[in-house]
C-alpha cells in the first residue's frame, strides 16, 4: 500500500530530529531513507510505525490517515536494528506472534508460518531459541515474523548492520529477491550507502532531519541536488574545489580554481552565467579523475600535476589519493594502472562530468 | 588450547593458574568469609551438634542422645502444628506481597512527571524496620482505638479484636508482614522491569499486542527470574519471620500464630530447652533449603532467564 509523509516534523526538547518531512511511496515500491546517524531516519520510521507521535503533520497508509491510530491498527510490521525478538518464546512462536494476536486460526498459522521458514531457509531451528541462534538466523526469524503478517507496508531499520560483511551483502540480495517475490512496499532504513543504491526503487537522503533529496539512485548519483548528498553518496567521496567564475572569449566559462582552472562546457557555462554566481564549487567523482597520458587533451576539463600520496589496491580498481598544490584528492583508476606512491604524474578531469555548487547554500547548477 | 602449549608457554598447567587464583582471590575474600564464619557458619554447626545433646539450661553440660531430640521434634503435633502455621503464614504473605509488588512498580515504572515521587513512597516500607511498624500496626489493629476498626465500623462492615481472635490472628499478622514485604517487592521488581528491552514492547506492539497481550508476553516471561527470586526470598523471610509475632500476638491466640521460629524462640528461651530448639531450627533449616531447591527447580522448567 502507499505511504505518505505529509509535512511530518518531530522535536524531542531543543532537537529537531525530523523537519517538515513530506514524502511519497508508492504502492510496492521499495523506498530507502539514507543519511548519517542521527539525521532523524529511525525517528521517521517510528513515527509511521505509530511508535512515535510527530510533532507535527500526518502520516497517510494507503491513503487513509493514520496519524492518531496506535500500532497494532496500522498493519505494517517493523524489522528492528537489534532484531527484538521474543527471547523467551522459540523461533516457531517468535514468527507466529503476530497472527496469534490477530486471532488467525491455528491451522493457518502453522502453514503460514512453516512457508514463511521455508522461504527464509530457518525451518530446521523452528523449536530452537532467539539465544541459540547466529546473527544472521536472528535476522531471517525477525524477517519471517514481518513476512507472515502480510502488512501494508514492511519497515526495517538498518536490519543488516548487525551482519558480517560476507552475511550482508548475501542478505541484501535475499532482501531484493524477497521483496520482487511478495511486491508489499518497503520503507528501508541505512547509512549504508551501498544498501542505498542497490536495493531501493527510489532513495531519501535526509541530514539532520532535513529531507535533501528523493529520487532513483542513478539519479542520487549523478545529478545530486547539493554539496551534502554530492559529499555523503559515492565511495571514495566526490573532491571539491572553490573558485571564482571567469568568462572567457568565445562564450566559455572557467573556474579559477588557482592552479588548477577547470574549463566549463559552453551549455554549463551559460547556466553558471544565467544563475549570476561570483565563485563556484566544482565537484569531481574519483572515476573522472584518469592519467593524462591516457587521455586527448581536448577532452579534458583541467590537467595538473599531482604527488601520488597512498595507493589502495581493491583487486579490480585502485583508490588513488592525491596532493596537487596542497589540495587533496582521490582518482579511481583500473587495476594496473601505473602509478606508484611518491611519484608525480599528470591528471586530467574527464570533461563534461564536472557538477557545479553554489558555496553558501550548497545547491546544484541545472 | 591444549595443556602442552600452555606448559611450552610456561604459563603452568589450569590447576596451578587456578591455585594461583584463588591466592590471589582469597585477601578479598577474608572479611566476608570471618563474618559468615563468625555469624553463620558456627552457629550452624554449633546448632546441628547441639540437637544431638542434651544440656542444662545454659547450653551446658552436654549430654550426647543421639538422634532422640530430632525424633521428638518430628513426631511433636506441637511442631508440626508450628510447622503448618508458618507455611499458612508463607501463603498468606508471599503471594499478595508479590502481586501488590508487582502492581505497583508496574504503576510506578512509567515515564512521568513525578514518578520517583511515587516509587520512593512505594519503596519506603523497605527502610521501616519490623519492630517500628509491628507497633504502629498493633495500634491500628487495636480492637477500641484503633484506625482499622473505626473505618470498617464506618462502612457498616462488622469489626473484630484482630490480635486476640484464633481465626484473625494469623491473617492480620500476615497483613502486616505484606505491608513490611511491599517495598522490598517493589524495589526488586521495578529493577526487574528496567531489564527488559523497550523494544520487545514496541515489537509486540507493532505486531498487533494489546496492554494485556503485552503484559503477558513481553513484562511476565522478562520478570519471571525476578518474581522467582521475589517469592524465595519472601517465603524464607516468613519461615524466619518472629519480631512481629512477637510484638503483636507471642504466638497466641491459642498458638495460632506460633510459627516454627517463634516456637524455636520459646523451647529455647522460655523452657530453657536449648538442645530441643536447635534440633527444631536445624529441622527448620533442611525444611527452607528443600523449599529453595524446590523453586530453584521449577525455576528451570518455567523461568527464562536471558
Ligand atoms: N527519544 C528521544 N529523545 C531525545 N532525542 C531523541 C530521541 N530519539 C531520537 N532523538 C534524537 O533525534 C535525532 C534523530 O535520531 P534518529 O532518528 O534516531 O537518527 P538516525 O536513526 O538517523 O540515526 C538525534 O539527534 C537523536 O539524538
Ligand atoms: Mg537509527
Amino acid at each position: 500500500m502507499s505511504v505518505r509523509f505529509d509535512h511530518v516534523s518531530k522535536r524531542f526538547g531543543d532537537v529537531e530530529a525530523l523537519v517538515d518531512f513530506t514524502l511519497d511511496v508508492a504502492d510496492g515500491e521499495f523506498m530507502v531513507l539514507l543519511g548519517p546517524s542521527g539525521c532523524g531516519k529511525t525517528t521517521a520510521l517510528r513515527i509511521l510505525a505509530g511508535l512515535e507521535e510527530p510533532t507535527a503533520g500526518a502520516v497517510t497508509i494507503a491513503g487513509r490517515d493514520v496519524t492518531d491510530l496506535p500500532p497494532r491498527q496500522r498493519d505494517v510490521a517493523m524489522v528492528f536494528q537489534n532484531y527484538a525478538l521474543y527471547p523467551h518464546m522459540s523461533v516457531y512462536d517468535n514468527i507466529a506472534f503476530g497472527l496469534r494476536m490477530r486471532r488467525i486460526p491455528r491451522r493457518e498459522i502453522d502453514r503460514t508460518v512453516r512457508e514463511a521458514a521455508a522461504t527464509l531457509a530457518i525451518a530446521d531451528v523452528l523449536a530452537r531459541k532467539p539465544g541459540a541462534l547466529s546473527g544472521g538466523q536472528r535476522q531471517r526469524v525477525a524477517l519471517a515474523r514481518a513476512m507472515v503478517r502480510r502488512p501494508r507496508a514492511f519497515l526495517m531499520d538498518e536490519p543488516l548492520s548487525n551482519l558480517d560483511a560476507k552475511l550482508r551483502a548475501q542478505t541484501r540480495v535475499e532482501l531484493i529477491r524477497l521483496h520482487r517475490q511478495l511486491q508489499t512496499t518497503v520503507v528501508y532504513v541505512t547509512h549504508d550507502q551501498v544498501e542505498a543504491m542497490t536495493m531501493g526503487h527510489r532513495i531519501a537522503v535526509l541530514e539532520r532531519g532535513r529531507l535533501q533529496q528523493v529520487g532513483e539512485p542513478r539519479e542520487i548519483y549523478e545529478r545530486p541536488a547539493n554539496l551534502f548528498v554530492a559529499e555523503f553518496i559515492g565511495s571514495p567521496s566526490m573532491s571539491f574545489f572553490r573558485g571564482p567564475l571567469r568568462q572567457t572569449d568565445g562564450g566559455g566559462a572557467v573556474v579559477d580554481v588557482p592552479h588548477l582552472p577547470f574549463a566549463l562546457d559552453p551549455a554549463q557555462a551559460a547556466a553558471a552565467r544565467g544563475a549570476g554566481w561570483a565563485e563556484v564549487v566544482v565537484g569531481v567523482r574519483p572515476e573522472h579523475i584518469v592519467l593524462a597520458e591516457d587521455f586527448g587533451e581536448r577532452y579534458a576539463a583541467a590537467t595538473f600535476e599531482a604527488d601520488i600520496d597512498v595507493v589502495e589496491s581493491l583487486g579490480n580498481e585502485l583508490h588513488v589519493s592525491l596532493i596537487s598544490q596542497g589540495r587533496g584528492m582521490v582518482a579511481r583508476l583500473p587495476a594496473g594502472a601505473p602509478v606508484a606512491a611518491g611519484e608525480a604524474r599528470r591528471f586530467a578531469v574527464a570533461r563534461g562530468h564536472l557538477l557545479l555548487f553554489e558555496p553558501e547554500h550548497g545547491t546544484r547548477l541545472g | 588450547m591444549s595443556e602442552e602449549t600452555m606448559a611450552g608457554r610456561r604459563v603452568g598447567s589450569p590447576r596451578a593458574r587456578a591455585i594461583r587464583q584463588t591466592v590471589a582471590a582469597a585477601p578479598f575474600l577474608l572479611p566476608s568469609l570471618v563474618l559468615f564464619a563468625v555469624f553463620v557458619f558456627y552457629p550452624l554447626v554449633r546448632s546441628i551438634w547441639l540437637g544431638f545433646h542434651a544440656t542444662d539450661p545454659f547450653g551446658r553440660n552436654e549430654v550426647w542422645v543421639g538422634t532422640a531430640q530430632y525424633h521428638d521434634v518430628l513426631t511433636s503435633s506441637d511442631f508440626r502444628h508450628s510447622l503448618l502455621v508458618s507455611g499458612q503464614f508463607a501463603l498468606y504473605t508471599v503471594i499478595p506481597a508479590t502481586a501488590i509488588g508487582l502492581y505497583l512498580a508496574l504503576l510506578s515504572h512509567r515515564r512521568l512527571p513525578g514518578i520517583v515521587i511515587f516509587r520512593t513512597i512505594f519503596s519506603s516500607t523497605v527502610a521501616t524496620s519490623v519492630a517500628v511498624s509491628s507497633v504502629v500496626w498493633l495500634l491500628m489493629l487495636n480492637p477500641s482505638v484503633g484506625v482499622l476498626n473505626y473505618v470498617l465500623g464506618k462502612g457498616g462492615v462488622p469489626t473484630e479484636s484482630w490480635l486476640t481472635s484464633p481465626t484473625w490472628a494469623l491473617p492480620a499478622v500476615a497483613m502486616t508482614t505484606v505491608w513490611m514485604n511491599i517495598g522490598f517487592a517493589t524495589i526488586v521488581i521495578l529493577a526487574g522491569l528496567q531489564n527488559i528491552p523497550e523494544e520487545l514492547y514496541e515489537s509486540a506492539r507493532v505486531d498487533g499486542a494489546g496492554r494485556w497481550s503485552e503484559f503477558l508476553h513481553v513484562t511476565l516471561p522478562g520478570l519471571s527470574p525476578t518474581l522467582l527470586f521475589v517469592s524465595v526470598v519472601g517465603v524464607i523471610f516468613a519461615f524466619e519471620s518472629f519480631g512481629q509475632i512477637q510484638i503483636l500476638t507471642q504466638g497466641g491466640p491459642l498458638d495460632a500464630t506460633n510459627v516454627i521460629v517463634y516456637s524455636i524462640y520459646r523451647e529455647a528461651f522460655l523452657h530453657y530447652n536449648i538442645g530441643l530448639a536447635s534440633a527444631q531450627a536445624v529441622v527448620l533449616f533442611v525444611i527452607v533449603l528443600l523449599l529453595t531447591l524446590l523453586q530453584f527447580g521449577v525455576a528451570r522448567r518455567w523461568v527464562f532467564y536471558q
